[in-house]
Order: C-alpha cells, then structure tokens, then sequence
C-alpha cells in the first residue's frame, strides 16, 4: 500500500519537470493561433500549415483540443464551410474577447521577449 | 487478398483492410482515453474524426478505393501520437488526466473473467493473481454466505473495461501506444472483441443521443447473469462428468497395471482385499514362448491401456475446459489403439493354432465285477486340495484348474464321469483323453502328458479327484472322460464326492449333483434310485443292508 502511494509521488514529481516544456509550448502555441486566425479565418490545417513555415512543428491533433477550449471560453468562433473532399469544415476567427486576449498576450510576450533578451545577452 | 471493412468515420463511408482498420480503432480508442475526464470531450474527438475523414477522403481515388494501413500511418503521422495529443491536454487539465494516465481504476476485466470479471479486475487494481481474489469470494460464501451477494452487487457498481485504454487504465499502465499495441498482441481474440466494442460505441452512441445514461440497462444486466449462470451451470455439470472419468479412469488404469503383475495365481487377492487378475500368469497358461507373452502383454496394454488414458485425458481436459489443438493426441492413440489390437489379433492366432487339432485316446479298463450286483464309487481324498470351492484364488477353464496351495501352483482338471447303460451284463470302464494343439501329433504328445489314476477292489472303484499335469505344461483343453457302464438292473453307488465330476442327466434327474451319494440302479430308462419297490433283476437282488454302508 504505502509502496503504492510512493511510486504515485514519483510518478507526479516526473510529470511536473514534463510539464514546464509543455505549458510554455502550450503558452507560445496560443499565441501563434490567435495571430494567424488575427490575420485571416482558417480552419485547423491550414494553421497548421503556417506554423510549419516557420518551423514550429506541432502535430494536427494537439490544436483540436486547444481550440476547443480556446472557442469554449469566449475567444474563438467558428463557421461551417461545406468542403468539396471530405466532411464540413470548421473555420475558426477571433471574437472580440480573442482581439483582447492577443493584444494582451502580445504585449506580455514583447516584455517576455525583451526580459529575456535583456539577461540571455547581457555582456 | 485481404478483408475489408466498411466503416463511417463523421458521416463518411471507407472502405478499409483489416489491419488499417484495427490501427486506426486503436489509434481512436487511445485518444478517447485520454480525453476521458475533460469537458468538450466529444466535440474534440469529433474534430479529429472529421479531419481523419478528410485525410483518408484524399486517400482515395478510381484507382485506389480502399483504405490501407499505409494510409492510416500517414493519417496517424499527421495527427501526431495520442501521447502528444494527451501531452497537451495534460497541461490544459493536469489533475484529471493524471489521474487518468497514471493511476488504475477498477474495471471489471472481460479478458480474465470467469463470472463478471469482478475479480479479475480487482485483481488487476491491486495487482495481484486472480486467483486469490476468487478464493476468498469463495471462502466468504462458507464463511459467511456474502461472498456472492457482494459479487452480484460489485458486478452491478463496476463498469467494465470495454475499450483498449479502458482496459490499460485498469491495469494501470500508461495509455500510450506502445502499450495499446502491447495490450493487442496479448489478445489473440481481440479482433472479435474489438467488433464487438465497435458495437458498443455505436450503441453508447446511440444511446447518448437519447440522453440515455446507463449504456447498459438493469434488465440486459440481469439478463447477461442469466446467461452467465447457465454457462456457469454447464461448466459444473462438465466438471463433474470429467471428475467422474478421472476416478474412474484411476482405479480402472491402478486394476489394470496392477494385473501386470506376475505372481503365482491368475486370480490373486491383494493387501488391501481386492482380488487381481494377472494377465501374465493367464497368458502363460497357454502361451509357451516368453517373446511372444512380451508381445501380447504389448497389444493388451495398448487395447485396453489407451481408451483408459483417453479416459482420464478427456476427463482433465473437461475439467479445465482447454480445447486441445493439437490432433496428434486423437490420432497417435486411435494408431497405437490398433497396432494393440493388430497385435492382440497375431497373438490370438498364434494361440488358436495350437488348438487346432483335436487328438482323443481311448482307454478301456478291465474291472472286476461286483458279486452283489453294486458298484461302490468313491473319491480319494487329496492331500492337498480339499475343497475346491473354499479356494477364492482359483481359475478355472470349464474342467481346467489352476491353483496355488502353499505358494506351489498346481495344474489340474476335474475328470468328467458318465454312467451309462452297459451293451452286456458286465461293468466296464473306458476313460476318453483328450487333448488339442497345433496337429495331431501334438495333440497326442499332450495327453501322453496327462497324469491320472484310479484304484479297485473288490467292489468299490476309488477315483482320483483330478488329473494333473506337470507344471510346464499349456492349457490345450486337456480333458478326462471316465465313462461307467453298468448292466441293466443292477445297482452303482456314487458317493457324495462325485458330485463335482458328474456329467449324468436324463429325464428324472435333471441335476448332476442329486444322484451323488445315492445308491442307482440301471433300468430300461436309464439309471433310477434304488428303492427295494423297484423289481430289481431276479438273480442280483440288492439287499437293503448292504446299501448302508
């Protein structure tokens, strides 16, 4: 039993140091979606590709259940578009709260940026 | 060739191999897994579903109209693994997936059920053979009769593992998909199973879309435990048929190498009070050769040995309920089974041959002839065997006897006697020998081996009680006929010992045995007993004194 509780421990103590890489992947990753559907409505694909080019390689899959949560809380909406190859498309765009939430993550990021800067290439 | 399935995947229809299929219903399976505990779960996995579509949709041309597993790599590349999937969705939702990832949860197990799969999956929570969650289910419904009533109850609490993940969960590993495809190869049925799942998510479906919360209603439940009960039932009634041929298999098999045993009687009777057979000491009756007993002891323990075994391996197999794949078993003992019997047979023959000629020697014996006009027949009394019927150890061929006095085995037989009617006014006396064996020479060199005797004076015939035969000798249907003439009215007495000899029958006496230890006298209907009412012959009366002694 208390074999069980420790290897539980160890196990949560493991997913944290995963974690960091993942939530600040995740916290740039919101950003890029915001500013690519920012500059035109796109559906998943398409996002994805535009990521790509700028060598930001993330799987398909991992956006649905960012945009989900994105759209369930306020920032996103989406369009059906009927689609010659395949089943309906979503494409997704910006709600007013989504125009806010970018300028905000915008300006937290330029800071990040310029923090971070400052201390990586200080002589 | 290869088969294919048809599924729809958000409203599409594919057509799609065997194995693209199994991927990709694992590949959806997993992601679901994942998706367990978050909100907006459906409407996720319903946006990777469309864009699977999509991707297969392009897949397929005039030329290309099935999905291969090529294809569904490609799809799965695209998409990333479940494990990046879920890896985001960790930091979006950490406690939940957590728990959904790393920890077990009970599920009832399908894989290693034997009612429910109750204790199998607790078994998995806790880590543990099965096997001890049964004993002590078991040992609670003696200890005090909850074990079922909680059965039943944890049956109805526990949901069962129906999917991939689902099951990886209850065994509390990683959803990831090494361990799905570890988990696949363990099932050798699990292509079956998976249809089935199949099956149950377009009904859990279903079912959602009518608001329907419970996929599985208290009646199909109830109805299930019906089910499982009879099979249940069934499994015990095998059980108990494969004990019943286990035990009778053992004492069968335990008799049966127990008569392999040599020892000096054919019939023996154990420590333990069980009378034995010994089939080397029969075969050695009549089979001179060691080789060739070598050879039918073979052929019998193949005859009878092999449905014995097949007795007992039919009834393990029963009981374990393991259906045996391999045929060698039916074939290599229904082959071994007749070469037995192809054996017995030879042997058999050889054995008949020696029977094959009947030799018959004559003897006639010059007798003195009673002045009284009665004939006084005893028995000598044998030394050695009294009685023939307190001997539980005997074997006997019709006349034939074997017999072991003292650890000394004797051969012997009962000679026949017959009372007949004389052709003229003496007594006489023949004895018949008689003998088989492979021809006539043989034969006669048999009854030259015959060892008997009898006695007279004055007026009493005193007859050995058997014939012997020196103990090298086979059994070739030896046999002594002692034929008694006696003269028209006059009189024989046979003592009560000729009883076990007797072979006389007519009209009035129908058994043998009533006309021992009579005094008889011969009339125009064969023999009568003595009464002075009957006329007897005028020159030979019998006098009533001298018919009591």
């Amino acid at each position: 039993m208390y074999l069980c509780i420790a290897i539980f421990y160890l196990k949560h103590i493991n997913m944290n140091t995963d974690n960091s890489q993942a939530q600040m992947r995740k916290g740039v990753l919101e950003l890029c979606i915001l500013s690519i559907l920012a500059k035109e409505d796109s559906y998943v694909p398409d996002i994805i590709d535009k990521l790509k080019e700028s060598k930001l390689i993330v799987v398909e899959g991992t956006l649905y259940p960012l945009m989900t949560r994105l759209k369930n809380d306020g920032f996103l909406t989406y369009n059906w578009e009927e689609s010659r190859s395949g089943p309906p498309r979503k494409y997704y765009k910006l709600t007013a709260l989504g125009k806010t939430l970018l300028k905000d993550q915008k300006k937290s990021w330029d800071d990040l940026v310029d923090s971070v800067n400052k201390i990586v290439y200080s002589k | 060739m290869k088969k294919t399935f048809t599924i729809n995947i958000s409203g599409i229809i594919f057509h799609i191999d065997e194995d693209a299929f199994e991927k990709l219903n694992i590949y959806l399976d997993t992601i679901k897994g994942y998706f367990t505990n978050s909100e907006g779960k459906d409407e996720i996995i319903a946006d990777i579903e469309a864009r699977v579509a999509e991707m297969l949709q392009s897949k397929i041309s005039e030329q290309k109209q099935v999905i291969n597993i090529d294809d569904i790599n490609e799809v799965i590349t695209i998409m990333g693994k479940p494990e990046q999937i879920g890896g985001e969705q960790a930091s979006d939702d950490k406690k939940q997936t957590h728990e959904t990832r790393k920890s077990r949860r009970l599920y009832r197990d399908p894989d290693n059920k034997v009612l429910g799969g109750v204790c199998g999956g607790i078994s998995a929570y806790f880590n543990m053979d099965p096997i001890w969650i049964r004993i002590a289910f078991v040992v609670a419904l003696f200890v005090f009769g909850s074990g079922p009533l909680l059965y039943i109850i944890l049956w109805i609490i526990i949901p069962e593992a129906r999917t991939t993940a689902e099951r990886l969960e209850m065994r509390g590993e990683p959803v990831n998909i090494s361990n799905i495809e570890k988990t696949i190869n363990e099932e050798i049925d699990g292509l079956k199973k998976r249809l089935n799942n199949l099956k149950n998510d377009t009904k859990d479906a279903y079912n959602k879309n009518f608001k329907s919360i419970h996929p599985q209603s208290v009646a199909e439940k109830f109805i299930d435990f019906c089910l499982i009960l009879l099979k249940l039932f069934i499994r015990f009634i095998a059980i108990f048929i494969g004990v019943i041929f286990i035990i009778i298999g053992i004492f069968l098999v335990t008799g049966f190498i127990s008569s392999f045993i040599n020892s000096n009687d054919i019939i023996w009777i154990s420590s333990m009070g069980i009378s034995n057979f010994s089939f080397p000491v029969f075969l050695k009756l009549f089979i001179s050769s060691p080789a060739q007993i070598t050879f039918a002891l073979t052929g019998l323990s193949l005859l009878i040995g092999i449905p014995l075994l097949m007795l007992i391996y039919n009834g393990i197999k029963l009981i374990f309920n393991f259906k045996s794949k391999k045929r060698f078993v039916g074939i290599s003992s229904v082959s071994l089974w007749f070469a037995g019997l192809i054996i017995c047979i030879i042997v058999s023959l050889g054995v008949l041959n020696n029977f094959s000629h009947k030799a018959v020697v004559t003897k006639s014996h010059t007798i003195t002839q009673p002045t009284n006009g009665l004939l006084k027949v005893y028995v000598k009394k044998d030394n050695t065997i009294d009685n023939l019927s307190e001997y539980d150890n005997r074997f006997y061929i019709g006349q034939w006897n074997l017999l072991s006095v003292n650890d000394k085995s004797m051969h012997f037989g009962l000679p026949e006697l017959v009372i007949v009617r004389s052709e003229n006014d003496n007594y006489q006396m023949l004895t018949y020998y008689s003998s088989k064996g492979a021809n006539k020479s043989d034969a006669e060199f048999n009854i030259s081996k015959i060892n008997y005797n009898f006695l007279q004076n004055d007026t009493a015939l005193t007859l050995e009680p058997f014939y012997k035969l020196p103990e090298k000798e086979k059994w070739r249907a030896q046999n002594i006929r002692i034929v008694i003439k006696v003269p028209l009215w006059k009189c024989i007495y046979l003592s009560p010992e000729t009883g076990n000899m007797l072979q006389y029958k007519n009209d009035h006496y129908d058994y043998e045995r009533e006309i021992a230890g009579k005094t008889m006298v011969m009339t125009d209907n064969g023999l009568k007993e003595y009464s002075p009412s009957i006329p007897a012959s005028n020159t030979n009366t019998v006098k009533s004194d001298t018919l009591k002694k």
